[in-house]
C-alpha cells in the first residue's frame, strides 16, 4: 500500500530523530454506523520518535484532530493499533488510558481550556499534583516566558499568554509526548508564533515528541516532518531539510 | 503548611464563585435538618420526659370511676388476673375561691393514697411537705395553679366539695402525671390559673363526704404483658353493683391522651416538613450541580486530558455538594438547637413534666448530617454521572446546541400572537418540562408552608365561632354537685344578674352497637333551648323534639351507625337499658359527645327532669357580683365562664402557635428564594450568550430580563394554585393526627392566609427575580460575538 510504504520509509530514513516512541499502524475510526457512518480516519499508519517534531496538516474533517485524540489516549479506534514503548493503547482499560494521559502525555488546545478559577500557577499545579516526575509549576511557567505572571487568572492574561500557560501545564511533567491541538488557531501571528516558539524551546530542552496540528501550512517549517491528511487518509509525507525557527515565519 | 492542591483550589473558587446559590441552597437543606433536629427532638424530649415521669411515679394502667363502694371490694379488684396493684381513693369535683381572683377555680379533690398515713406515691413533691396524718384542714396544691396565683405553702384555700365549703392550707405543692395537664374533666385546654386538683388527707375527704369505709376511685397498676382492656373489663364486672362508670385504660386517661395527641402532631410535621424540603434541595442542587458541570465541559475535558480519571472528577463534582450539605447541617445544628429550645420552652407551658430537657443527642445530628450528605448526592447523581462519563474527546469540542422544537402551544398557533422573548420563555417551558414542574413543586411547597404555619389560628378562630359564639349562649355555666329539680331554676334566676336559665342534665352511659361500645354522659338539653344551640355540620341549629339520640359525628363512625339506627344504651350507675334511635348527627368539637331532650332523657328512664348544670345569661355588669354570690354556695361544684374560658383557650393556642407561625414562615421563604435564585442564576447561566445577542439585536436590558423573569412567573403562575392545594392536604394530615373522638377539629384555612401564604412567596420570588435581572442589564452585549473560551 502506497501510503504504508511511505510511512515506513520515512521511519527508515528517520535517521536523525531517536528511537520510535509511539506507532500506529492500521488505525481507523469511525462515528455513527449505517447510512450516517463517518469514516474520520481510514487506515493511517503512523510513527513518532523522540526528539523530532511532526507538523500533520489538512483541512478541517480530514481527521488530523481524530488522529490526535487517538494518539492521545483520549479515544478508541475503531480499527487498527497503537503502541506506545512496549504498550499496546488499543487495549488498555480506560484507567491505563489515564495512568499514560497523567504520566507520558502532555496537550496543547486550541482553545487553551484553562480552568478559569485557578492562576497561572494552579493550573499548572493540576499536573504537578498528580504527575510521577513533574517540574514545579514555576520553573515549567519560566520555560514558556511567564515567569512573572504566576498568580494572574486566565481572564487577567491575553491569548498568547493563555496558550503558553496551557503549554506550561502540558509540558510541567516532563512527558515524553506533547501534542498540540491547532495550538496558535485562535491566535493573531505574531503571538502564534511566539507560542511555536515556546513549543519548539520545550522540544529542545527536554527532547519532547511533538505533534502539531495545524491547518496553516507555514507552520509546516518548524517540522522534522510534515504529514499531510485528507478524508482520514495521510496523502503525503515531507521530511524538512532544516527546522525554521517559528520566529523566522511570518502568516 | 502543605500547599492545597490545585483541584481542591478550584472546588475552593468554584464554590465562591456559587456562593449565593450554595448559600441558598445549604439554608435549605438547613431548613429541612434543624425542622428534624428541633423536631424529632422535641419529640424525644417530651417522649422520654412523659417516660421517666411515669416511671418514677408508677403511673397507673387502668383508671376508674364509680358511684361508691365498699373498701372491701378494692380486694377483688386486686385478684383480677395480671393486676399487681390496686390504690383505692375518693374523688370529688369542688370548687376553690382564691384571694386574687374574683371567679371560683374548677377543682378535683382527690385523696392522697396510704389511708390514714398519706403517702406521695404517684406524686412528685415540688415544694413544701405532705399532709401529716391526722390534720384534716392540710392540702398539696398542683404547682402550675399554686405558681399561677403566685401561692406558697401556708396560704388558705376556701374549697367548696361535698356540699361543704371548708379553708383548707396549702402545705405543698405537687406534680401529678394524671395532670400533666391542668385539665378539668371536660375541658379543652389547660388552664393553670381556673382548674387546680387538691390532694388531701383521705381521713379529711371521708369526713366531708360523709364516705367513711368507702371509695369511688381506684387506679391499676398491671403485671407487664397484661392486656389492659381485658382488666378494664373484668374490673367494669366488679363494680357493676356500685356504679361503675367504666374502667379507663391509660391511653383513653385525658392527660395521657392530651400529650399523645401533640406527640402524633409533632410527629406528623417532624416528617412532613423536612422531606418536602429535602426534595427541594434534591432538585435544587440538581439543577445547580447540571449547570456547573454543563458550563464546566471543556474543563472537564482538560483534566481528564491531563490524566486526572474518571473517578477523581466525579469526587471533585460530588465534593463541591457535600461541602453544601455540610454547611446546611451546620446551619441546621445551629438552627435546630434554638428551634428546639423555644419549642421545648413552649411546651414546657402546658406540659407540667418533673424535668423537660432539651437536647440534641448526637445520633440525630449523625442522622441529620447523614440525610443532609444523602440529599446532596442524590441531587448530584445525574450531574457527576454526566461529569465522570463525558468523554474526553467529545468534550473537547463544544457542546451541539440545545435542542429546542415546536411544543404544544407552538403547533396550536397559539405563539404567533405571543412577541419573541415570549415565545423564547414558552420554548424553555416545553424543552424542560421536568425542570419547570419541579420548579413549581418547590414554589407550592413554600406556599404549603405557610400555610401550615397559620392555619391553626384560622381553624381556632373558627371553632370560636362556630362552637361558642353561636352554640354557646350561656355567659355562666353553674354545675351542681347533684341533680336537683327544676324547681332550681326559680332560685337561680332570682341570683344577681341572671337574666336567663336552662337547665340541663348528665347521665354517664354505655352505648353499645354491635360489638362497639363507648361511654361517654348523654347531655340532655331543653328542646326549645335559647341557650345552647346544637349545630350539624351544615352549621343548622337541630331541634331536640324527638324521641331519640344525637350523635356526635365523631362518636357516629366510632359505632358506625348512622341517622336512623337503633342502638343500646345503658346506664353506668345502674345498669338499666334502652334502645334509642340515632335521629341527627351534630357537629362537635369534642367527639365523646350526645344529646336528648331534657324531658325525653328523663322519660326514657322513668323519671323526672332534673337539671345538673344551669346555663346562665349573665348581666355584664353584674357578673362579678354573681360570681361571689356562686362562691358562697354549698350546692355550686363549678362554675365556668365562657368568656374567660375563651381567652384562655385563645391564649393557648395563639401563643404557641405563634413561634410555630414565624418558624415555619421563615422555612417557607427560605425555599421560595432558593427555588427563585437558583433558577435565575442557572437560566442566567445557560442563557447568557443567547440574552447578550438579544442585547446585540437592539433588544433594551428590560426587554431581555422579561425573558427570565418571565419564565419565573409563568412558574409561580402554575406554582400558586398548587400550593394553596398542598397547604389544604399537609394541614388536614396534621389535624389528622389528631384522634377525633377526644376532639375534632377540621382545619380551616382562611382567606386572609391563603392570601399571606401567596403574597408572602410572591414577594420574596420577586424580589429575588429582581435581583437575578439586575446582572441582565450590566450584560456585556459584545460577549456574545466573542469566542467561547
Amino acid at each position: 500500500m502506497d501510503v504504508a510504504g511511505v510511512a515506513e520509509g520515512a521511519d527508515v530514513a528517520g535517521g536523525a530523530a531517536g528511537p520510535v516512541l509511539l506507532e500506529a499502524r492500521g488505525l481507523r475510526k469511525v462515528y455513527g454506523s449505517g447510512a450516517s457512518e463517518v469514516r474520520a480516519l481510514d487506515g493511517v499508519d503512523f510513527a513518532l520518535h523522540q526528539g523530532e517534531i511532526v507538523v500533520l496538516l489538512g483541512p478541517s474533517g480530514s481527521g488530523k484532530s481524530t488522529l490526535l485524540n487517538l494518539l492521545g489516549g483520549l479515544d478508541i479506534p475503531s480499527g487498527g493499533t497503537i503502541r506506545f514503548d512496549d504498550h499496546d493503547l488499543t487495549k488498555a482499560s480506560g484507567e491505563a488510558l489515564t495512568r499514560y494521559r497523567r504520566d507520558h502525555v502532555g496537550f496543547v488546545f486550541q482553545f487553551y481550556n484553562l480552568i478559569p478559577s485557578l492562576t497561572a500557577r494552579e493550573n499548572v499545579a493540576l499536573v504537578t499534583d498528580i504527575a510521577s516526575r513533574p517540574m514545579t509549576p514555576e520553573e515549567s511557567l519560566a520555560m514558556v516566558g511567564l515567569g512573572e505572571r504566576l498568580d494572574h487568572f486566565p481572564a487577567q492574561l491575553s491569548g498568547g499568554e493563555q496558550q503558553r500557560v496551557a503549554i506550561a501545564r502540558a509540558i510541567a511533567k516532563n512527558p515524553q509526548l506533547l501534542l498540540c491541538d491547532e495550538p496558535t488557531g485562535a491566535l493573531d501571528s505574531h503571538t502564534g508564533r511566539l507560542v511555536l516558539g515556546a513549543i519548539a524551546e520545550v522540544n529542545r530542552r527536554l527532547s519532547t515528541a511533538v505533534a502539531v496540528i495545524t491547518h496553516n501550512a507555514v507552520i509546516a517549517g518548524m517540522g522534522d516532518r510534515v504529514i499531510s491528511l485528507a478524508d482520514g487518509r495521510i496523502v503525503s509525507e515531507t521530511r524538512n531539510a532544516h527546522r525554521l525557527s517559528p520566529l523566522e515565519m511570518s502568516w | 503548611m502543605k500547599r492545597p492542591r490545585a483541584l481542591q483550589v478550584k472546588l475552593a473558587r468554584d464554590l465562591w464563585a456559587a456562593r449565593w446559590q450554595v448559600v441558598t441552597i445549604a439554608l435549605v437543606i438547613g431548613a429541612a435538618i434543624s425542622g428534624l433536629l428541633s423536631m424529632v427532638g422535641t419529640y424525644r424530649a417530651l417522649s422520654g420526659s412523659r417516660e421517666l415521669y411515669y416511671e418514677r411515679t408508677d403511673f397507673p394502667d387502668v383508671f376508674v370511676h364509680l358511684g361508691r363502694a365498699p373498701e372491701a371490694i378494692v380486694a377483688r379488684l386486686g385478684a383480677i388476673a395480671g393486676v399487681s396493684s390496686v390504690a383505692s381513693r375518693l374523688t370529688e369535683p369542688a370548687v376553690v375561691k382564691v384571694e386574687d381572683m374574683e371567679q371560683l377555680a374548677t377543682a378535683q379533690v382527690l385523696s392522697l393514697p396510704g389511708g390514714s398515713q398519706p403517702t406521695l406515691e404517684g406524686l412528685v413533691l415540688r415544694s413544701g411537705r405532705n399532709v401529716e396524718p391526722g390534720r384534716t384542714g392540710e392540702a398539696l396544691v398542683l404547682e402550675a395553679f399554686a405558681t399561677a396565683h403566685g401561692l406558697v405553702p401556708g396560704d388558705e384555700l376556701r374549697v367548696t366539695f361535698g356540699g361543704r365549703q371548708q379553708r383548707v392550707r396549702m402545705v405543698g405543692t405537687v406534680l401529678s402525671p394524671e395532670f400533666v395537664f391542668s385539665m378539668g374533666a371536660g375541658a379543652l385546654m389547660p388552664d393553670d390559673k381556673r382548674f387546680v386538683a387538691l390532694f388531701l388527707g383521705r381521713d379529711a375527704v371521708e369526713a366531708t363526704l360523709g364516705a367513711k369505709g368507702t371509695f369511688n376511685d381506684a387506679v391499676l397498676r398491671l403485671a407487664p404483658g397484661t392486656d389492659a382492656i381485658e382488666v378494664a373489663r373484668a374490673v367494669d364486672l366488679v363494680l357493676a353493683p356500685f356504679g361503675g362508670r367504666g374502667a379507663v385504660v391509660r391511653e383513653d386517661q385525658p392527660s395521657h391522651r392530651f400529650v399523645s395527641d401533640e406527640l402524633a402532631q409533632l410527629e406528623t410535621m417532624a416528617i412532613q416538613i423536612p422531606v418536602l424540603f429535602l426534595l427541594v434541595g434534591v432538585f435544587l442542587i440538581n439543577v445547580v450541580l447540571s449547570r456547573q458541570v454543563a458550563t464546566q465541559r471543556e474543563q472537564i475535558a482538560a483534566l481528564r486530558a491531563l490524566g486526572y480519571s474518571a473517578g477523581a472528577v466525579a469526587r471533585h463534582y460530588l465534593a463541591f455538594v457535600v461541602v453544601v450539605a455540610v454547611l446546611g447541617s451546620g446551619v441546621a445544628v445551629v438552627a435546630g438547637e434554638l428551634i428546639g429550645r423555644a419549642f421545648c420552652a413552649q411546651y414546657a407551658k402546658f406540659f407540667r413534666f418533673p424535668v423537660l430537657a432539651w437536647k440534641l443527642d448526637v445520633d440525630l445530628v449523625a442522622i441529620g448530617a447523614g440525610a443532609a450528605i444523602g440529599v446532596a448526592a442524590l441531587g448530584a447523581l445525574r450531574a457527576v454521572r454526566q461529569a465522570a462519563s463525558l468523554p474526553p474527546a467529545e468534550a473537547m469540542r463544544p457542546p451541539s446546541p440545545a435542542r429546542y422544537r415546536k411544543g404544544l402551544l407552538s403547533r396550536l398557533g397559539l405563539l404567533r400572537l405571543v412577541p419573541p422573548t415570549g415565545r423564547m420563555v414558552v420554548r424553555e417551558l416545553e424543552r424542560r418540562p421536568l425542570r419547570a414542574a419541579i420548579s413549581v413543586l418547590g414554589l407550592g411547597a413554600s406556599i404549603g408552608l405557610v400555610i401550615v404555619g397559620n392555619f391553626t389560628r384560622d381553624t381556632i378562630d373558627d371553632l370560636m365561632d362556630s362552637q361558642y359564639q353561636r352554640a354557646m349562649g350561656s355567659d355562666v355555666t353553674v354545675v351542681l354537685t347533684r341533680g336537683a329539680s327544676l324547681e332550681v331554676l326559680r332560685s337561680a334566676l332570682a341570683l344577681p344578674g341572671v337574666l336567663d336559665v336552662e337547665p340541663t342534665a348528665a347521665v354517664p352511659v354505655r352505648l353499645h352497637a354491635g360489638h362497639r361500645r363507648r361511654d361517654l354522659a348523654i347531655t340532655g338539653v331543653a328542646a326549645d333551648s335559647r341557650l345552647r344551640t346544637i349545630l350539624d355540620r351544615r352549621g343548622r341549629p337541630i331541634v331536640l323534639d324527638r324521641r331519640g339520640l344525637t350523635l356526635a359525628v365523631a362518636m357516629a363512625s366510632r359505632l358506625d351507625v348512622r341517622v336512623g339506627d337503633v342502638i343500646t344504651v345503658e346506664r353506668l350507675d345502674d345498669h338499666r337499658t334502652r334502645q334509642v334511635e340515632v335521629v341527627a348527627l351534630s357537629d362537635e368539637m369534642v367527639g365523646r359527645t350526645a344529646y336528648m331532650g331534657l324531658t325525653e332523657l328523663a322519660a326514657l328512664w322513668g323519671e323526672e327532669p332534673t337539671s345538673h348544670a344551669l346555663l346562665l345569661q349573665v348581666d355584664p355588669l353584674r357578673l362579678g357580683e354573681l360570681q361571689r354570690r356562686l362562691a358562697t354556695l354549698p350546692g355550686v361544684a363549678q362554675v365556668a365562664e365562657t368568656a374567660t374560658f375563651l381567652a384562655a383557650f385563645e391564649a393557648t393556642t395563639a401563643s404557641f402557635s405563634l413561634t410555630m407561625t414565624a418558624i415555619v414562615l421563615v422555612f417557607g421563604l427560605v425555599i421560595a428564594i432558593g427555588v427563585v435564585y437558583n433558577n435565575g442564576r442557572v437560566t442566567l447561566a445557560e442563557r447568557e450568550r443567547e440574552l447578550a445577542t438579544l442585547r446585540v439585536l437592539g433588544f433594551s436590558g428590560d426587554e431581555v430580563s422579561t425573558v427570565v423573569i418571565g419564565e419565573m412567573a409563568a412558574h409561580l403562575v402554575v406554582g400558586i394554585p398548587l400550593g394553596l392545594w398542598l397547604g389544604t392536604q399537609m394541614a388536614d394530615a396534621i389535624m389528622g393526627a389528631v384522634d377525633a373522638e377526644r376532639y375534632r377539629m377540621a382545619a380551616t384555612i382562611s382567606f386572609r392566609t391563603y392570601a399571606l401564604a401567596a403574597l408572602s412567596v410572591v414577594a420574596a420570588a420577586a424580589a429575588t427575580a429582581m435581583s437575578v435581572a439586575r446582572r441582565l442589564r450590566t450584560l456585556d452585549p459584545s460577549s456574545a460575538l466573542k469566542a467561547r473560551d
